[in-house]
């Protein structure tokens, strides 16, 4: 288990993680979802180590980190966002360095190298310098470094950043056998569709603050039962809104170039929107998405999730 | 556990640095071409031998001009000096373009006049480009007309008597015996003054067990091996940047490992390429120089000993400088003074006073300097025991201040 209570940490004056707390549980993937910049990094940083907080308490599978560091860090894996691979090495011997780097040796940590390289799909290619693997591999190998020592407790930042749709899959597979296993996982990412796919419960960072926390259902509800409109155009009698409100739509965003709203079952009722949007301006495209986090993150921040400010 | 985690330090840092097998190379090449071309500009005993050219037009052509350009074929001079007779036209061309160091132009009436007793005038033009040579040849003709000037002081009569024998007129038996009788008395009479025996001088030859004399590139050779050991401290120290750049010591800072071991993993490492670099070069010179074999031990001892604590002074200040690059230019550009002013370049014997006494207060100048005591003077193995001491000490004290810097080092962003 891993429990955050109240993390602050500050660069230069600027609160990059502002009293943040949540916990994810044994067997439980925890996603932390956010946009570039939102503190996901920094929190896990924080928890993991790398990182120094200001103030607030971690603690790894009952390990504060500050008093029983060596005990937490030993029940905790990392796999970091940047990669942590000696590229001149082989992928064997890059795993022999962290598995030593967790007290592994010996024939325990040759039989978990040959698993973790089958469970990330890259026992073949175990010989092979690292600087000759493509960047999915080189995840996958990242990955696989993270959990030599079966941690109690593992923490994923963004792990399939970039990387191909064969790695993504291998790295999702890896990640729920972990949690079935009875892993604690953290996993941030801003891709919607890994965080609803993987995740038991879910806390949407921005500006460093968790915005909205729950299960997957629940933040879904927040959003309603509702769908997304985006109408692109050339909007120039703003001041006429109130009609949108009329018919029953929850305005998210509205500029002189893009409005977004919310309004139940957008397909019966397209006809109507369109027609008393044109009454505030010309419509050059239209798009509708079903209720997701997405939605819910422009509903809270009024930004998309993979805006990089 | 946290042996095993030095020990695979110790082993991946060896694996890639024999994988990156120029990098290793150049480390012990470089100085042994450096000092391969000092040996060539230098000659194999160290003796600058500068060769010009002295061009000579003889426009008297006589038995005694010949004798005054011959003294340039004379001795060490022979050997600094090819000569070449020209005439005047020639020679000027040749000055014209640099191609010679010096120009002797010997006047027609040159014999003649010196024997009539009359101003004569031997013309020097020297090559401005040159400095030594032509400053050779002018104080060789100083000197030598210096000894005419006195020749026509104290023999002038023998001369005129000598001046007919020349010029074909016929001298009698008596004549000749009398000019020559003439000259040692000259010279008996005048002995006193010439060779005044102020100092009584006793020689005397005593037995030493001195070796003998030493090559220049036997001289050479501690500070070649400090060269390479500076290069491979200086790359060595380097590769905490890369790792840092890789995320291997960051993602570190997670793990239940200390960093300290990671510290002894890599200062492990470093100790055995010292110990490999020494057994090269110390092999090296078990052939060219026939160093006694029981020295090499001492040799790899020393080297390992001064490896390290210039490798510590090359990590703190690699572990200071906020960026790789930095690090890098730093670090590097350090390299150079230190090699230059710690007697890699050139032997502190041959080093201006002033330079000596800065060189042997650096890390590798004071190491290497102890390091010749022993090896080129030939002192006791005892005059070590100090220098060891000290650098001990210092590569302990880097350790812990090295390793206080490295966790914010694993720390910066």
């Amino acid at each position: 288990m891993i429990e955050v209570k109240n993390l602050i940490k500050q660069f230069a004056g600027i609160t990059a993680v502002d009293t943040i707390s949540f916990s994810a549980k044994t067997g439980e993937i925890f996603g932390l979802l956010g946009p570039n910049g939102a503190g996901k990094s920094t929190a896990i940083n924080c928890i993991s180590g790398l990182l120094k907080a200001d103030d607030g308490s971690v603690e790894i599978n009952g390990y504060n980190t500050n008093s029983d560091s060596n005990k937490a860090k030993s029940s905790l894996g990392l796999v970091p966002q940047e990669l942590a691979l000696y590229e001149d090495l082989s992928a064997y011997e890059n795993l022999v360095f962290w598995g030593s780097a967790y007290g592994l040796s010996g024939e325990k940590l040759e039989s978990r190298i040959q698993e973790v390289l089958v469970d990330v799909g890259l026992e073949t290619r175990q010989k092979e310098p690292v600087k000759q693997f493509s960047g999915g591999m080189k995840r996958r190998l990242n990955f696989a470094c993270a959990i030599l020592h079966k941690p109690a407790a593992l923490l994923l930042d963004e792990p399939t950043v970039g990387v191909d749709p064969q790695s993504r899959e291998h790295l999702l597979h890896a990640t729920l056998k972990l949690k079935h296993a009875g892993t604690a996982v953290i996993y941030t990412t801003h891709y919607m569709e890994e965080a609803e796919r993987l995740c038991d419960h879910l806390a949407i960072m921005d500006k460093g603050k968790v915005i909205a926390a729950g299960t997957v259902e629940q933040l879904r509800k927040q959003v309603g039962e509702r769908d997304l409109i985006t109408l692109v155009g050339n909007y120039k009698n703003l001041d006429n809104k109130q009609q949108l409100l009329d018919i029953g739509a929850e305005i998210l965003e509205i500029s002189s170039e893009e409005i977004r709203i919310l309004i139940p079952e957008a397909s019966t009722c397209l006809t109507q929107v369109l027609a008393t949007v044109e009454s505030l301006g010309q419509v050059n495209q239209v798009n509708i998405q079903q209720a997701n986090l997405e939605s819910l993150f422009i509903k809270l921040t009024g930004r998309a999730l993979r805006d990089d400010t | 556990m946290n042996s095993f985690f030095s020990y695979t330090v110790f082993r991946n840092t060896q694996t890639k640095l024999f994988k990156e097998k120029w990098q290793l190379s150049m480390w012990i090449l470089i100085p042994v071409m450096m000092a391969g071309l000092f040996s060539l500009i230098s000659g194999s005993d160290g003796n600058a031998r500068p060769v010009g050219t002295l061009l000579v037009t003889d426009n008297d052509g006589s038995f005694l001009s010949q004798l005054f350009v011959g003294s340039f074929n004379q001795g060490p001079l022979a050997e600094m000096f090819i000569l070449k007779a020209k005439t005047k036209e020639q020679a000027i061309k040749i000055m014209d373009k640099g191609e010679a160091s010096v120009w002797l132009e010997i006047e027609k009436d040159f014999t003649q006049n010196f024997l009539d007793e009359k101003p004569t005038s031997i013309k020097l033009v020297k090559n401005p480009s040159q400095k030594i040579l032509p400053q050779i040849a002018e104080t060789m003709v100083g000197t030598l007309s210096d000894g005419g000037h006195y020749i026509q002081l104290l023999f002038s009569k023998e001369l005129k008597q000598f001046k007919n024998l020349l010029t074909g007129k016929n001298i009698s038996d008596a004549d000749i015996a009398l000019m020559t009788v003439q000259i040692k008395h000259t010279i008996d009479n005048l002995e006193d003054q010439l060779f005044p025996p102020q100092i009584k001088a006793e020689k005397q030859v005593v037995k030493t067990n001195k070796a003998p004399s030493k090559s220049f590139m036997l001289f050479m050779f501690p500070g070649i091996m400090f060269m390479a050991l500076l290069f491979s401290s200086q790359g060595m120290a380097q590769d905490f940047w890369k790792d840092k750049t890789q995320g291997i010591i960051s993602r570190l800072l997670s793990s239940p490992v200390g960093l300290n071991h990671y510290m002894i993993g890599k200062l492990s490492s470093s100790a055995i390429i010292f110990v490999f670099i020494a057994i090269l070069l110390g092999g090296l010179g078990l052939i060219l120089f026939n160093i006694e074999i029981k020295k090499i031990g001492v040799i790899i001892l020393w080297l390992m000993l001064s490896g390290l604590a210039l490798w510590s002074l090359m990590l703190f200040l690699s572990l200071l400088l906020p960026t790789e690059k930095s690090a890098n230019l730093v670090t590097q550009g350090m390299v150079f003074p230190l090699m230059m002013l710690g007697g890699s370049f050139f032997p502190f014997d041959s080093m201006p006073k002033w330079m000596v006494v800065i060189g042997e207060k650096l890390p590798n100048g004071y190491l290497l300097q102890s390091f010749n005591s022993w090896f080129i003077k030939d002192q006791a193995l005892s005059i070590l025991l100090i220098p060891a001491i000290t650098a001990l000490t210092f590569i302990v004290l880097m350790f812990i201040i090295n390793n206080s810097l490295f966790a914010k080092f694993a720390r910066r962003r």
